[in-house]
């Protein structure tokens, strides 16, 4: 994959990948499913935060969305499909099953 | 479903500029995730699949995508595509237009493409306004609002873009909104299935100019009207026309079978020779 021009996708990428690490062992009870935005992308449309069923997203000062409330995501990934600007993942903790 | 890293990294296009063009809230945003979705799914061979556009908003889409991809001109994408099927038969032919270049300058090309009903898939965005050039009416715009080219109201009734391609003949079509995401990776899957012209209108809301001449404004407000004026082909058949008005009706409209225009021509070329 070429890398020329600032792009991002590499960034995003790499950053998302690197979150999709879940801690095992003893950690595993602790891990939740992980919303993670990429500000280098996000738009505000607000779209996410709205839509969201469970209000794990608030907008913060600076408009981006926010994870505020990460406890309650059941990873349904809505913010993530309705998301039009691919800045937001969730990563879905596969050994809870609370979806 | 993969995830979205993994379908960014493997169908976007590194080379170009991200993010997108589009504005804040855009449907053509969601379309795009949808259509990567839906192309994934299906299995196809990224060499395999063609996406043609024309001119619009929505003729900045296939600039994204890592396939092979032809930007034409205004309205003339159905033709373009017509003559890449005829020639690489294999291809799977995708054809993205806006509402404006499907059913106006393109309008012709499109009745007469699903007519003929050639193995291509269409997937027409319907803003119901001309967004880039600055919000004016296009066919279909709802009567009497009020655009930057009808100041006092359209006087024009709009057009039905699924009803047209059904009478014209489209072997499958399908309306969804980009509200109901998940349908519309659906629907957009069975019409890439679907031998023959088939047809996918979604409805993307158009924040920046649709938006403002509405007074919705904010892409949560259009995407809530989405939500509370969609309602399904099934619940839709049950309802009066009144009822109807100003309402989304969703869902796979037409599917039915019908010999492609490849399968005629083979056939008229085996009794020829």
């Amino acid at each position: 994959m070429d890398d020329h021009g600032s792009t991002g996708i590499l960034l995003w990428t790499r950053e998302a990948h690197g979150a999709t690490i879940l801690p095992g062992g003893s950690d595993r009870n602790c891990q939740m499913n992980r919303v993670e935005i990429f500000k280098g992308w996000c738009k505000k449309c607000g779209i996410c935060v709205a839509f969201c069923p469970r209000g794990v997203l608030t907008t913060g000062d600076d408009g981006f969305p926010k994870v505020s409330n990460p406890d309650a995501c059941t990873g349904c990934r809505w913010c993530e499909l309705r998301c039009p600007d691919f800045a937001i993942v969730v990563q879905k903790d596969e050994h809870t099953d609370n979806a | 479903m993969k995830q979205t890293p993994q379908l960014i990294h493997r169908y976007l296009r590194s080379s170009k500029r991200f993010p997108h063009v589009w504005c804040p809230g855009c449907g053509i945003g969601i379309l795009l995730g949808a259509l990567v979705r839906a192309i994934d799914e299906g299995g196809y061979s990224k060499d395999d699949i063609m996406l043609v556009s024309g001119i619009g908003c929505s003729g900045r889409l296939p600039v994204y995508l890592d396939f092979n991809t032809l930007h034409t001109t205004h309205g003339r994408a159905l033709t373009f595509a017509t003559g890449i099927k005829l020639a690489k038969p294999h291809l799977k032919v995708i054809v993205v237009m806006g509402d404006g270049d499907a059913s106006s300058i393109g309008g012709n090309h499109l009745i007469h493409s699903a007519r003929r009903n050639i193995d291509i898939t269409t997937i027409i965005v319907n803003n119901q306004i001309y967004g880039m050039t600055g919000g004016q009416a296009s066919p279909t715009t709802p009567f009497g609002l009020a655009t930057a080219s009808s100041p006092y109201g359209h006087l024009e009734h709009p057009f039905d873009i699924s009803k047209l391609v059904e009478a014209a003949g489209a072997v499958f079509v399908a309306r969804s909104t980009v509200y109901h995401t998940k349908a519309l990776d659906r629907v957009i899957g069975q019409a890439l299935k679907k031998k023959g012209f088939s047809v996918v209108e979604v409805m993307a809301p158009c924040v920046t100019h649709f938006g403002k001449m509405t007074g919705m404004g904010s892409p949560v407000d259009m995407m809530r009207w989405q939500k509370d004026n969609a309602v399904p082909f099934e619940k839709a058949r049950e309802m009066s026309a009144e009822e109807l008005q100003n309402k989304i009706v969703t869902g796979v409209l037409v599917d039915i079978g019908k010999p492609t225009f490849h399968e005629e021509h083979a056939r008229i070329w085996r009794e020829v020779k």
